[in-house]
């Protein structure tokens, strides 16, 4: 009895060989399955990752990961609508063609390349509370020639 | 109630036998299920089962671990697992690491493979003899009260299912199917938007000084210079088409949604920012070129190179346009305004 439930177990894993590979080639809902432990990890990774920028102090399950994440955007969104408004409030004059009300630069804005921009991002958040320089001749170029010192 | 009570578990298996190719031992399993009890819509649930099951396998996330640790009889479970091995390991009681993992996802996905594995060491002492008599005989005596395990992991995949496509719809490129895509692109998005809020606030706050110097470093000189000169002589007006046209749908879609703004503007690559800011990045950049020129440093007290009194004199004209658009602006544009034009003096006098 036990030569035969060895024997059985056997086919049984060649015939579970035998089927994976076929339906690997046939079909994509396999490799899916089959690299399932691969997908996981990376779901995982992208989870932990959104969590960092979104809610870095919250909960780390799934739904409240991504539930954190829609109010963050919706924040923002909120957020660059606040400051941009003093530029949207302006009024157009009634001379402007149509196509000229919806012009940026009229109303003090501009689109830059985000490459441009990276030095702004990485710079420190407490620039943002320091007082306004006076920008005085001496100083200025003290401050130009520091960093190639 | 007891119908749809009866229908779920059976809706599962099945949905867990067919996602893997057919075999003589499933085949052996759907014979006892329709000996057994005799369903006249199993044929109707058969249908949609494949996206059913292929949706609950996208879902699936890592907290799937969690979900394994209360089961009770390792050493059991176990032996069950080599029983059931996908990966097809030979008849030694050792399941590898990867296979384990691959299990492991199967238990998370097919809550009624868990019930019947258990009831049968419980039962059986943990033997492999006979697990299609004991799946149909567990299922029928369980069929009646669903397990909370099963319903609490189904409503868990439910609400992250519902999340994902709210936040397709915030996000641009949202019509991606892939799980790790899609994150991928809720993370750039949410990186961009923190970016855009970051460069509007500054320049409200009057950190423009700071800001420019900071840029000047952390970008290469030479780069950044000659991007900033082809901002600043399309801020002067010879700005192209293209350029004017995306400008007017930014400014079109920002009156209507600020999200659809957004998505728009990280689509192009660009970002928002204040004519004042880019003023100052500009200037800061002319100065910063200055020590690289010996000849400018040597030449202080006389007369400065073409070239340069050229930048000079195209940064005063971006600052007269910048100061025509920010007269319709508030106080505070004004103010920025104002640091503009302190810092044209001292253009003029260096």
């Amino acid at each position: 009895m036990e030569f035969s439930r060895d024997a059985g177990m056997m086919m049984e894993n060649k015939r579970n060989v035998c089927s994976l590979g076929e339906s690997s080639i046939k079909r994509h809902k396999s490799d899916l399955s089959f690299s399932s432990k691969e997908r996981k990890d990376k779901v995982g990774e992208r989870i932990s990752a959104l969590q960092q920028i979104v809610s870095p102090y919250g909960k780390t399950d799934t739904a409240s990961v991504l539930l954190d994440a829609m109010h963050y955007i919706e924040f923002l969104h909120e957020q660059v609508k606040v400051l941009s408004a003093p530029y949207l409030q302006t009024v157009p004059d009634a001379t402007q063609e149509e196509l000229e009300q919806y012009s940026l630069r009229n109303r003090g804005l501009c689109l830059v390349p985000m490459e441009n921009t990276v030095g702004v991002a990485q710079s420190n958040g407490a620039d943002i509370w320091a007082p306004v320089k006076t920008p005085l001749s001496p100083a200025f170029s003290v401050t130009s020639q520091s960093p190639f010192r | 109630m007891m119908n749809s009570s009866l229908l779920t578990p059976s809706s599962s298996s099945s949905s867990h036998i067919q996602t893997p190719s057919t075999t003589f031992d499933h085949e052996d399993f759907l014979d006892q299920i329709f000996s057994s009890a005799p369903w006249p819509s199993v044929v109707d649930d058969a249908h949609p089962l494949p996206s059913d099951g292929f949706h609950g396998h996208d879902v699936d996330s890592r907290n799937q671990p969690i979900m394994m640790m209360p089961l009770n009889d390792g050493s059991s479970v176990h032996a069950l697992y080599n029983g059931f091995s996908v990966a097809g390991s030979l008849p030694n009681f050792q399941i590898p690491q990867g296979s384990g993992g691959g299990l492991m996802n199967q238990q998370g996905q097919t809550q009624t493979q868990t019930q019947p594995q258990a009831s049968a060491s419980t039962a059986t002492g943990g033997t492999v003899a006979a697990p299609p008599q004991s799946r149909t005989k567990i299922r029928a005596r369980r069929g009646q009260a669903t397990d909370p395990h099963s319903i609490a992991e189904r409503l868990r995949r439910e609400r992250i299912a519902e999340r994902m496509k709210a936040l397709q719809e915030l996000v641009p490129n949202g019509n991606k199917t892939d799980k790790a895509s899609m994150l991928d692109e809720i993370i750039d998005y949410v990186k961009f938007l923190q970016l855009q809020v970051k460069v509007l606030s500054m320049s409200r706050l009057g950190g423009a000084a700071s800001v420019s110097s900071q840029i000047s470093e952390a970008g290469g000189s030479h780069g950044n210079a000659s991007s900033a000169m082809v901002g600043g002589s399309q801020t002067a007006g010879n700005s192209n088409d293209s350029v004017t046209m995306t400008e007017h749908q930014v400014a079109k879609l920002m009156e209507e949604d600020m999200g659809s703004a957004m998505q728009y503007l990280q689509g192009k690559g660009l970002c928002l920012m204040p004519i004042s800011l880019a003023t100052a990045i500009s200037t800061a950049t002319c100065h910063s070129r200055n020590p690289l020129i010996p000849g400018a440093v040597a030449d202080v007290g006389g007369p400065s190179p073409p070239n340069l009194s050229g930048m000079t004199i195209q940064s005063t004209s971006t600052k007269m346009g910048s100061g025509n658009g920010k007269l319709n602006g508030n106080g505070v544009t004004e103010r920025s305004s104002s640091i503009a034009v302190k810092e044209a003096v001292s253009v003029s006098k260096a």
